[in-house]
């Protein structure tokens, strides 16, 4: 445009107009604008939803991923690790966490932050899903916001208490061992409560465990409450027997620690609280009655031993009157030429005794204590060491009265405890004794006592192979053909005809003699002869009264002089005149006549009948018959002895020759023949001669 | 002057295209304004493009993003430095490339240049005809995610990155369309009168 005045055809001109800015600007501006809208405000966004960072260190991170690891709370995300470095000091791995805005400020001192990796313990597999998701961190907070803070300690073990898990911790001591993690605390079977890992003391004299009881169980548990271990099983052979005990196959398995209260009253549980875990429920029950419920109310003192013997422990039981009133508390030797006058180690225990197992009672403190013991120690009240167990050689402390003791008093004044007064020991060594039955067994004359036996021996078998011995057997088949000979005899086995030939005369006599006795009753003889009797037996009534008075005056003469007595013989006899003298009495001797008389005629009228002789000749006949069965009978028991007597014979015989053979179980069961033949004839003739009435009648 | 719809040539003065019936206009005043709108909205676009992840990658036991810078370095790690040299050629080379030289056109279309004007045209077309392959990563990505889709074991998915990608693209394609490529020419008249006196 140097030259407006001669304007090229060829150009055209122009036209740019000058319009409003809003006409110059073009609405595809909005675009930018809106671009950078949405931009500024998708980073505003972003910028302003993101949540703080917190950092956490971890003694061991493993597999803990920047970008990639979670953090959780119940389970469900609410934060990304966004980088994963090292402390200052290269000690610890630090994590940065990028945690959710809107959970932040719960996100206080109360926060836990722990790694959950895949576990396989005895309690079961937890953490499987890390297996293929990669680990995770889970954090755990309460419920009330209390200032955002952002760094934390990450714990190397999940806590005992869990997000939503109300309970009281505290801590469960041992000086021996504890539980693995996570060990179930059981009570009657439910669990209410776990175990956390234990750490070893920092002077290593004991371990550790923080526990956990849940609510609502935590009021199950005081200062009176004993917790041991049931894991496992426990064998133990004591006075009592074998025992096994295990509390169920899943804490066999698992382990568990179970509890229990074992005194009303006491302090309910708190955070503080320490408790000791027992190795068994007796212990537990054992230290419950040195301990009560935990008010320490018990009183230290010590005891100095002449002797320092081996077996006592720590927790060795202190008794009184069998009772257990404390236990051992520490054991040390202790030299003190000045005090005991010699450079020799004497034993310095230590022991608690709890005043209310004594029976001082509850309220009972350490005066009412030592009051006590003085007094007793004063009548002459002494510790002694004695044996606890006669098989582990342990000891225990008796306080026992000791007749005649010297004087002596409790030490009250004693540094650093009250020294009560010691007696010699009783212990009765075992060793010694079981030596001695050793000696004495070895003592005995086992040697003398086999060369006896053994001689013994050789004489039996010479015996038993003696040849008389051999011929045993020989003899005694003889002796049993014998026998067999005997009892297969012809006289013997004629017996039993003879008797019947016997026995048929017998009847046919005894049929006889039913004839003749119906004869006489038919002729009256017999009525007549009673009649007869009875007139003598009238005769005779009036006898007893003198025999009576007779009697009274025999009475009187021994209580009498002779003269009365004399007298009144005389007054009897002529009583007895007078009797005489009665006509009737002459006449008795002539009524006894006539019916003698009338008997005789009778008897005579038989004979003229002849009936008298035939019955004559009949029972002539039939004792003729009696005697030849009486004769045979007379035989049988002699046969019957004959058998026994070779029964007999052979049984010694065979007694001595032994019971087990073939041989003997034969010739025992002919003699039980031999015999039962024999008893057979016996009964026989103790039949006959008992009752002939039966060989008689057939009866 | 053309008509811009149907290239027709009009004489000065004539308001509409008789043709096809679109306002004339001797040249676009406002299109170095749309260049630079469609160019400012492509940079935005493009920061986040390169910031959030372009692709998800989710296994049963791995979880990965990457941003389209470090899927290229994640590649070239593994080897394949020719694949890692055609995402960064395709992704980042010529985008920024596009963005630069539709600065370039359109400052020196208002400032003027050494640059020959054919050199500027050439540009332009180049521009013009590469803003198409843009796409290439967009496309990947649509592909894998369609393809590799096997539940829980394995699937992939579209980052944030893809769409604002994809977004920028499209942004730097208007830009370079809204171009008036005359202009490039105008300040030629206008230089030849006072070189030709």
């Amino acid at each position: 445009m140097s030259d407006p005045r001669t304007p090229t055809p060829e150009n055209i001109p122009v036209h740019e107009g000058r319009p409003s800015i809003w006409e110059r600007i073009s609405f595809i501006w909005l675009i930018p604008i809106v671009a950078l809208v949405v931009a500024l405000g998708a980073a505003w966004n972003n910028y302003n939803s993101q949540g703080p960072l917190i950092e956490i260190t971890f003694e061991n991170a493993a597999g803990v991923k920047a970008d990639e690891t979670e953090l959780r709370f119940r389970d469900i995300r609410v934060g990304l690790v966004e980088e994963v470095g090292f402390s200052e000091d290269l000690k610890q791995v630090q994590v940065s966490v990028r945690v959710a805005k809107e959970l932040s400020p719960f996100i206080d001192a109360s926060a836990v932050f722990w790694i959950v990796r895949p576990e396989v313990s005895a309690q079961g597999v937890t953490g499987l899903d890390t297996v293929l998701s990669g680990v995770y961190i889970q954090g755990a907070w309460d419920g009330t916001p209390e200032g955002f803070r952002t760094a934390f300690e990450g714990q190397s073990n999940p806590p005992l208490l869990d997000s939503g898990r109300e309970g009281i911790s505290f801590t469960l001591r041992s000086t021996d061992s504890l539980p693995t993690a996570n060990t179930p605390i059981l009570y009657k079977g439910v669990q209410v409560g776990q175990v956390a890992g234990a750490e070893i003391n920092a002077d290593g004299s004991g371990v550790t465990a923080p526990a956990v009881i849940y609510e609502p169980f935590t009021q199950l548990v005081t200062s009176g409450t004993r917790f041991w271990d049931v894991s496992g099983f426990s064998f133990s052979l004591g006075a009592s027997g074998a025992r096994l005990n295990f509390d169920s196959f899943a804490s066999l398995i698992s382990g568990g620690v179970t509890f229990e209260t074992m005194g009303s009253g006491g302090d309910p549980l708190t955070d503080a609280a320490v408790f000791e875990l027992f190795p068994s429920e007796e212990t537990a029950r054992d230290d419950f009655l040195v301990e009560g419920d935990g008010d320490d109310s018990s009183v230290t003192l010590t005891m100095i031993f002449e002797q320092n013997l081996a077996g006592l422990t720590p927790g060795a039981p202190v008794e009184l009157g069998g009772l257990r009133v404390g236990e051992v508390t520490s054991l040390t030797g202790i030299v003190d030429a000045d005090r005991f006058g010699d450079d020799d180690v004497r034993l310095l225990t230590t022991m608690r005794i709890n005043p209310s197992r004594i029976g001082l009672g509850e309220e009972a403190g350490d005066d009412d204590l030592l009051d006590f013991l003085s007094r007793r120690v004063a009548d002459g009240l002494r510790g002694q060491l004695t044996n606890a167990s006669l098989l582990t050689g342990a000891l225990k402390i008796r306080l026992i009265d000791v007749e005649g003791a010297e004087d002596a008093t409790l030490d009250l004044d004693a540094d650093p405890y009250p020294v009560l007064p010691t007696t010699e020991a009783d212990i009765t060594d075992v060793a010694t004794s079981a030596q001695g039955v050793l000696q004495r067994v070895n003592d005995l004359p086992i040697e003398e006592v086999m060369q006896s036996a053994i001689g013994f021996l050789d004489n039996a078998t010479a015996l038993v192979g003696s040849q008389a011995l051999q011929d045993a057997p020989e003899e005694l088949r003889g002796i049993l053909s014998a026998a067999r000979g005997v009892v297969e005899g012809e006289e013997l086995q004629a017996i039993p005809g003879q008797v019947s030939v016997v026995l048929r005369d017998l009847e046919q006599i005894s049929g006889k003699l039913n004839t003749i006795v119906t004869e006489i009753e038919r002729r009256n003889v017999i009525d007549q002869l009673i009649g007869a009797i009875a007139s003598v037996e009238e005769a005779a009534g009036g006898l007893p009264g003198i025999v009576e008075q007779a009697g009274a005056i025999l009475d009187d003469a021994e209580e009498v002089s002779i003269k009365t007595l004399a007298d009144r013989t005389t007054s009897l006899i002529a009583a007895a005149e007078a009797l005489i003298d009665q006509p009737s009495t002459r006449a008795l001797p002539q009524e006894l006549n006539e019916a003698l008389e009338q008997l005789n005629l009778t008897l005579a009228e038989l004979r003229e009948g002849g009936l008298v002789n035939n019955a004559n000749a009949t029972l002539a006949s039939a004792r003729d018959a009696a005697s030849a069965v009486e004769e045979a009978t007379g035989l049988l028991p002699g046969i019957a002895e004959q058998l026994r007597s070779v029964a007999n014979q052979a049984g010694a015989t065979l007694s001595t020759y032994g019971r087990e053979s073939q041989f003997s179980r034969e010739t025992s069961a002919a003699l039980r023949q031999i015999e039962a033949a024999a008893s057979a004839i016996e009964r026989l003739a103790r039949a006959i001669e008992r009752n002939p009435n039966s060989l008689i009648l057939g009866r | 002057m053309a008509c811009r719809r149907c290239s027709r040539v009009w004489p000065m003065g004539q308001a509409r295209c008789d043709r096809c019936g679109s306002k004339l206009v001797s040249r676009d005043t406002r299109s170095l304004q749309k260049v630079w709108a469609w160019w400012i909205a492509g940079v935005i676009a493009y920061i986040p493009a390169n910031i959030y992840p372009m692709l998800v990658t989710n296994t049963l036991v791995y979880r990965s993003e990457n941003t389209i810078v470090g899927g290229a370095v994640e590649v070239a790690h593994h080897g394949a430095y020719g694949v890692a040299a055609i995402i960064l050629i395709a992704s980042v080379l010529i985008p920024v490339g596009k963005f630069l030289a539709i600065a370039f056109l359109a400052i020196t279309a208002q400032r003027g240049t050494s640059v020959t004007p054919r050199a500027r045209t050439h540009l332009f077309e180049i521009v013009e005809f590469i803003g198409r392959w843009s796409m290439i990563d967009v496309f990947v990505v649509a592909i894998l995610s369609s393809l590799v889709q096997l539940s829980v074991v394995a699937s992939i998915r579209p980052g944030p990155a893809a769409l604002t990608f994809a977004i920028s693209v499209i942004c730097t394609m208007l830009s370079a369309q809204s171009f008036d490529s005359r202009l490039i020419w105008d300040a030629v008249s206008r230089q030849q009168p006072r070189k030709t006196p």
